[in-house]
């Protein structure tokens, strides 16, 4: 509709009778001209001035990138700069004059069409409203208030005549229109809430349309009767949304995956082969039922191995390609292993499922506290996501590594390593703490560390016979190019920005 | 049992199709911009940034390497910037209420009812100066500033791409395509 306006402006006929209405409906509203209200319209038109959709613009962006919002960031820059563009060329291509028969009585700036004061404006205050306002009440109430200073300064701008009405009725159309059909496109709420809970961005929210959606799937897939999904053991989780699901029958223990997690997992990944290259698989997954599938598939793997690990009861598919729920056993009154009592017997059985691991081929790749669970005494070894079946031998060691630093974080390096000898020999325990690097580290576990007040790794690396550390840095062509192609287009994408802020407006 | 409908081509295509167009609005080309001599919006924008002025600038020809840069109008006057391959400094054509013609000298006048004057503020190690049309209501300035050389050459190709268009010619022509009189 608003493209239409602008077209039939290119057109003679066009032009020659929207202008005419234009006119007949400003001097209607010239009519009406009373002198304080003049100075306050033109106040108001003045506060419609650039230098406002300058501090909103860039306050917006600022917050987003403070909260680490990212895809909103992307989104909102893509908006800001690609919307004032294409206004600036409607302008050049229309190059409409000024309202004419009436007297305009506030300052104006370039061509007449649309209204560039009241595209920006609505384009910055929709944006604002739509990523950095929560849904519901208040992004309700904060809709009202941007309607309630459209309105304004919409009758501001036509009480001084300043703009054609087609002129701004375009502008809204655009300014308001184009936003929320880009963001609802680029940043769905469902996947990108706007939020300002702590919290790791992984977790979803499981109520409403996502929580019936849960419910109603176990009850056709798995014939289990939900009767609560709540977030389950947050703490050491931030790959998928982990979710305690009580039925009829008990609880189980379900893994939320959606795009958003398979995202994260790409990016994680290239960042990972930048950064060292290529260390073990660090292929992604191109579709959230493969990583489902994998999960679920090294769980049993793991189960057959005779590993402690939760028991898989299936998949459980939410939206299709989309979402799905990886369903297991509930290991019940389990604790991260560091939050429960450390015997010698649990740091033996902790050392155990290593040496299965290694006896069976396999490797966990994600060992640290949170991921070992302690229950009635027993250890389970979970979340297998980054399992990988005939790993390296230099992969096997790290897992020991990370196993027997996490147990160190409870009982004495001394005892762990003494324990350990039972189960490897000295040599395996110094290659494991000779391939031990911050980067084999998981993030949980190397915080940890950071908080002792001793080297642990330091402490290991004295216990076990010396050996040079192993090598971490793999330079290969892919690595080059990747590393290339990720510079090249960070830079072109700056450029990109930084080229446009002028013409959009934004400087 | 569908939670979310978000068809991925139409994202894909959405965010191509964006880049593919915050790319080429970059690459706009100005020419549909030109403020030929024609009765046209541009024309008029220009008209009433200077209500009294009984003519305003406009480009009568583009000769061979001359572009047309900007036009900037507010309702305190016009600019429009003309750029050469053989000119390192843009040209700038600009429409005021009035101007200081002091020591220019008169030359042979661009229109009728209009005092043409020329004022070189140097020679060397540039030839640089400005062009001044006076009229009723009105004044156009038009500020060169070239590298000695293709400056005989630049200059005759400047006066002969910036034209004057009458205020009435464009009043008659508002009236007869739009229906609407440009002054009150």
């Amino acid at each position: 509709m608003a493209l239409a306006v602008s077209a039939a402006l290119t057109t003679q006929a066009g032009l020659r009778a929207v202008t005419q209405l234009d006119i007949a409906i400003l001097q209607a509203i010239e009519q009406l001209r009373w002198s304080p209200l003049e100075t306050t319209a033109r106040v108001v038109v003045d506060a419609s001035a650039r230098v406002t959709f300058q501090v909103l613009a860039w306050t917006v962006l600022v917050v987003l990138l403070a909260v680490r919002r990212f895809q909103h960031l992307f989104a909102t820059l893509l908006l800001l700069l690609l919307l004032p563009l294409v206004v600036a060329t409607m302008r050049e291509v229309v190059g409409r004059m000024r309202p004419v028969e009436v007297e305009v009585i506030a300052a104006w700036d370039g061509y007449s069409h649309p209204s560039r004061p009241v595209g920006q404006l609505a384009l910055a205050l929709t944006i604002a409203t739509l990523v950095l306002v929560p849904s519901g009440p208040w992004r309700a109430r904060a809709a009202r208030g941007v309607a309630a200073i459209l309105f304004l300064v919409v009758a501001a701008r036509l009480y001084t005549a300043v703009d054609h009405p087609s002129d701004v009725v375009v502008s809204l159309a655009l300014g308001v229109a184009i936003p929320v059909l880009v963001l609802r496109l680029l940043t769905p709420e469902e996947a990108f809430p706007v939020t300002y809970r702590r919290g790791v961005r992984a977790h979803l929210d499981v109520g409403g349309r996502r929580g019936e959606a849960i419910r109603r799937a176990f009850a056709g897939q798995l014939g289990m009767e939900v009767r609560e999904v709540e977030p389950f053991s947050l703490r050491g989780s931030a790959g998928s949304t982990p979710l305690r699901i009580t039925t009829a029958d008990g609880a189980v223990f379900g893994k939320l995956y959606a795009s958003v997690h398979l995202r994260s997992d790409r990016w994680y990944k290239l960042a990972r082969t930048v950064r060292y290259g290529r260390l073990e698989d660090e292929r992604p997954f191109n579709s959230v039922r493969r990583l489902v599938q994998y999960e679920d598939h090294m769980l049993r793997l793991l189960r057959d191995a005779g590993i402690p690990t939760a028991t898989p009861l299936g998949i459980v598919e939410i939206t299709p390609e989309r979402e799905y729920v990886l369903v297991t056993r509930l290991i019940p009154d389990a604790v991260h292993l560091t939050d429960g009592e450390v015997t010698e017997d649990v740091v033996d059985q902790a050392l155990d499922v290593v040496r299965r691991m290694w006896d069976a081929g396999l490797a966990h790749r994600d060992v640290k506290p949170s991921n070992l669970l302690l229950a009635e005494g027993r250890v389970w070894l979970i979340d297998v996501a980054f399992a990988e079946v005939r790993p390296s031998p230099w992969r096997q060691a790290v897992d020991l590594a990370n196993t027997m630093l996490t147990l160190a974080l409870r009982v004495p390096p001394a005892l762990v390593y003494e324990r350990a000898t039972r189960l490897f020999t000295p040599d395996e325990i110094a290659e494991a703490f000779a391939a031990s690097r911050a980067v084999t580290v998981p993030a949980q576990l190397r915080s940890l560390l950071r908080e002792q007040p001793a080297d642990l790794q330091a402490a290991f690396r004295a216990l076990a016979p010396p050996r040079p550390p192993v090598a971490i840095q793999r330079w290969t062509l892919r690595r080059l190019g990747l590393t290339a192609a990720v510079l090249a287009g960070a830079l072109a994408g700056l450029a990109l920005v930084v080229a446009n802020l002028g013409l959009a407006g934004l400087l | 049992m569908t939670l979310l409908r978000r068809p991925r081509p139409v994202r894909l295509g959405l965010a191509l199709a964006l880049s593919a167009g915050l790319l080429g609005s970059c690459g706009v080309s100005s020419d549909e911009s030109v403020p030929w001599c024609e009765p046209d919006g541009r024309l008029a924008i220009m008209a009433q940034s200077v209500p009294t002025a009984a003519y305003v600038p406009c480009v009568a020809e583009l000769p061979t390497g001359w572009s047309f840069d900007e036009l900037a109008v507010d309702d305190d006057g016009a600019r429009f910037t003309l750029e050469s391959d053989r000119a390192d400094r843009a040209v700038q054509v600009q429409l005021t209420s009035r101007c200081d013609v002091g020591e220019a000298t008169p030359i042979s006048p661009s229109d009728e009812g209009v005092r043409t004057y020329h004022f070189v503020t140097s020679i060397q190690p540039r030839y640089a100066g400005r062009l001044l049309d006076v009229f009723p209501g009105g004044c156009v300035v038009t500020r060169y500033d070239f590298e000695r050389g293709p400056h005989v050459a630049l200059v005759t190709e400047l006066q002969a791409a910036i034209g004057l268009f009458t205020r009435l010619e464009l009043r008659h022509a508002l009236e007869a395509d739009l229906g609407v009189r440009l002054d009150p």
